[in-house]
């Protein structure tokens, strides 16, 4: 699943190591896995693999790249939320905006 | 500048691009290390000469970026602008360009010459990845010599550039970094306020400092606050900042970062004809192996169980084989050398000094064998990663896990393995927990008032209940510590996970070779002086009158018509008496018996105290100094009987008593080895004495806890 960086929003070190390691406007990232305690997740980033707490992760605002998947989740979400919120694991780590 | 023929090198390039391995080849074992001034960052140094030319290479540590968070980037970057080396090379990771070449775009704000080394093109050419490296060299304004640390490849070629750079033979200077209009605009006006500021005698250059400005960079506001100039940029930054979010929707350090990597991809664009094959099958396939969320705890464990016991299993053969090599040399000397004072101090403190300085470094040698593995091979990331939400709990890094857990074998390589931390506060704080984590020295002890006090079926408890105890303080203290001293300082886990790579083996030994030397040097002489010292305390000063007593009372036994068995027996008697007595009257007996007041309410006497005093030396020194106080003699065990026996008949202890000893021995500072590496690694003298006082301090609180509570109990 592909996403799209829109803004980070975290401040200080953590703000300055997210952009540093290219997490900028524009910047597409791939979400690999949990660590098996379920915190860090590694994602792929401009095709190298990236750790980030879920602190950290929640403070970058993304959107799907898939076409009309974002009415799509939030429909479904509304419906069926635990099915729904399970399948999309990934779901909580990051900040999703609305529009997409 | 030094001589015509002398060039000075920096070589700077993010974490992972085998900038290590580049300088390893290129300077060969023509390298030393040492620190960076005022910080613990590793500066690795070393030199090579080509067509005449005297190459000096200073390898800066591996980064990211150039701000001021990190000590790694602020030491590289205050590197190149106050060391001001001849030419910086930029190693860039070729299968990498995008992140990598964002360094590029910081080292061409700093407005010095520099060169890429386009390193890992093996793999750029396995991959068939293809690109316009001439165009590149166009866009950017600097030269890219491609290279391959692994296949030894390109290195004449950088070589001849470096010199030719020298000769003159070729000229370049990087360009800047155009910036749209929204952020020239004010580099340029805070620029001109710089220049036309008076008396800025600054090293910086003024067009960098603007963009740090911007970029909120907390060395460069520090630096500019005190310079008459702040009220006029002052004044500026608050007028513009304001319109500038509102034209750009946006703050400038955002915007400067997003604009350096919109560079980096038109750029790419431009030049990449083919991105080759991007996956890299090897680590998705590992990765799927020992980092998924069943196995994945399982093989962190089992990689964890296999460095220590490598560590300490292994490591105890070469440590049996130093002691044995040590003991044969002070039985010759003993044999050898008539019985003089000059034989005492020989024999008994500087060769039992060096013995016990070298037999930590079978132990360093393997663990940091086993740590440049993990590190060289990438598993090391991995495995913060896989137990870095258990660290983070308690306010560590996931990187932390590896010195805590070598605390259990020793403290001493333990300290040492701090390094790996980048983060102060992290560091810090690791390094003032892992003395709770039960070194191996204690074992000894807590054998013996065991076996006196509790009964073999508590026994197992009693000892788990130990080291638990010893690991829940670590992690209180851990946690008060992040709380307090190292608020909100937390390094943020965004981490690279590289990808899998065989380290090389000239880099593996020389990481080896370079611990060694490091302990070796720098620390070996200050324990070589201070367990000599120690030694010194406790036989000295010599009572002529006790030695006399002692002798007389030998020869009166010998005069006797006896059974040599009971002769024999009488005379280790009496000797064993005459060293009791010289021990309590000599500095450490002395120093015991002046701290009993202070023990008293823990149940402990001056004999405890003289066995603690002297356990600063070493752990297990606690046990032979116990059997020297009860006259049994000094070459006792933690399995001897008749000093378990005279533990268990003596009125004044009981297992209260032994329980608080154990939480002493447990808890206070650890020997003075140990503490010698501890200053070293934490780099200021506080630390050292917060260290001393709270390893003490909590020691003497929980002893004194469960001294009263199992008194009540029992």
């Amino acid at each position: 699943m592909t996403l799209e960086v829109l803004a980070v929003n975290a401040s200080g070190e953590i703000r300055r190591r997210l952009l540093d390691m290219g997490l900028v406007k524009g910047s597409f990232i791939r979400v690999i896995r949990k660590a098996p305690l379920g915190d860090p997740i590694e994602v792929e980033l401009n095709g190298f693999l990236l750790t980030l707490r879920l602190e950290e992760a929640k403070t970058i605002h993304v959107k799907r790249l898939e076409k009309n998947a974002l009415p799509f989740i939030q429909r479904h979400c509304l419906h069926d939320h635990g099915r729904r919120w399970r399948h999309n694991w990934f779901h909580r780590f990051f900040k999703f905006s609305g529009n997409s | 500048m030094g001589k015509y023929n002398e060039i000075h090198i920096a070589l700077a390039g993010n974490p992972n691009s085998g900038k290590t391995s580049l300088f390893n080849v290129l300077v060969g074992s023509n390298q030393k290390v040492g620190n960076f001034t005022g910080v613990t960052v590793e500066k690795f140094e070393g030199f090579c000469t080509h067509r005449g030319f005297h190459i000096r290479f200073t390898d800066l540590p591996g980064t990211y970026s150039l701000s001021a968070y990190s000590p790694e980037e602020r030491v590289a970057r205050e590197y190149i602008l106050k060391e001001k080396p001849d030419l910086v090379v930029h190693v860039a990771d070729g299968t990498n360009l995008e992140r990598n070449l964002y360094l590029t775009t910081q080292l061409m704000d700093l407005n010095i010459p520099f060169i890429i080394a386009l390193n890992m093109y093996d793999e750029v050419l396995d991959r068939n990845i293809e690109m316009d490296l001439n165009q590149l060299e166009r866009l950017l304004g600097v030269h890219i010599v491609p290279t391959s640390a692994v296949k030894k490849t390109g290195i004449n070629d950088l070589l001849n550039h470096i010199v030719e750079t020298r000769t003159g033979d070729i000229t370049f200077h990087p360009y800047k970094l155009q910036y749209s209009r929204f952020l020239s605009e004010p580099i340029n006006n805070i620029t001109e306020i710089l220049s036309n500021a008076k008396g800025l005698n600054l090293e910086y250059p003024f067009r960098w400092l603007a963009i740090k400005l911007l970029e909120n960079d907390r060395d460069v506001y520090n630096l500019l606050r005190e310079h008459p100039v702040w009220i006029s940029l002052n004044h500026y930054l608050n007028q513009h900042l304001d319109p500038f979010k509102h034209e750009t929707g946006s703050d400038p350090e955002t915007r400067l970062t997003e604009e350096r990597y919109g560079f980096i991809r038109g750029a790419l664009k431009e030049i990449v004809r083919n991105p080759g094959k991007q996956k890299n099958n090897l680590t998705d396939i590992l990765d799927s192996l020992l980092i998924n969320r069943i196995t994945g705890l399982p093989i962190f464990a089992l990689i964890m169980y296999a460095i220590f016991t490598a560590t300490f299993r292994i490591g105890e053969y070469p440590m049996l084989w130093i002691e044995t090599f040590f003991n044969w040399i002070s039985n010759g000397l003993h044999i050898l050398l008539p019985d003089t004072l000059l034989r005492a101090i020989l024999v008994d403190g500087i060769i039992a000094g060096v013995g016990g300085v070298l037999v930590f470094l079978p132990n360093i040698l393997i663990l940091f064998l086993g740590i440049s593995l993990l590190e060289g091979t990438g598993y090391m990331a991995r495995a913060a990663f896989v137990v870095d939400k258990i660290m983070h709990r308690i306010g560590l890094h996931g990187k932390s896990f590896i010195p805590m857990l070598t605390g259990f074998g020793c403290s001493v390589p333990a300290f040492m393995a701090t390094r790996t931390l980048k983060n102060e506060g992290d560091r810090i704080t690791t390094l003032l927990i892992i003395p709770f984590m039960s070194c191996g020295a204690k074992l000894p002890v807590y054998t013996l008032l065991i076996g006196a006090f509790f009964s073999t079926k508590q026994a197992g408890k009693v000892l788990f209940g130990i080291y638990i105890f010893g690991i829940l303080i670590a992690l209180l203290s851990a946690w008060v510590f992040k709380k307090t001293l190292f608020k909100g300082e937390s390094e943020p886990f965004v981490m690279e996970l590289p990808p899998y790579r065989w380290p090389s083996f000239q880099s593996l030994v020389l990481q080896m070779w370079h611990r060694a030397q490091m302990y070796l040097k720098k620390a070996a002489t200050v324990i070589l002086l201070a367990s000599i010292l120690i030694w010194l305390a406790g036989n000295f000063p010599k009572n002529k009158s006790i030695s006399l007593e002692t002798a007389t009372k030998i020869e009166k036994i010998l005069s006797q018509d006896l059974d040599v068995d009971v002769q024999d027996a009488a005379i280790q008697k009496i000797t064993a008496e005459g060293e009791t007595l010289q021990f309590e009257q000599s500095y450490a007996g002395r120093l015991g018996k002046a701290i009993e007041p202070l023990i008293k309410p823990l149940g402990f006497d001056w004999r405890i105290g003289v066995a603690l005093v002297s356990g600063i030396a070493a752990k297990e020194v606690v046990v032979s100094t116990m059997g020297t106080i009860y006259s049994i003699g000094s070459h006792v065990d933690e399995e001897s009987i008749s000093l378990r026996e005279h533990l268990q008949n003596d009125p004044l202890y009981n297992p209260a008593v032994g329980l608080a000893l154990m939480i002493f021995v447990l808890l206070y500072v650890p020997c003075i080895a140990a503490t010698v590496i501890f200053h070293r690694e934490a780099g200021a003298a506080k630390w050292t004495f917060l260290y001393f006082f709270y390893t003490i301090g909590v020691a003497w609180i929980m002893s004194f806890i469960v001294y009263r509570i199992t008194n009540t109990i029992l």
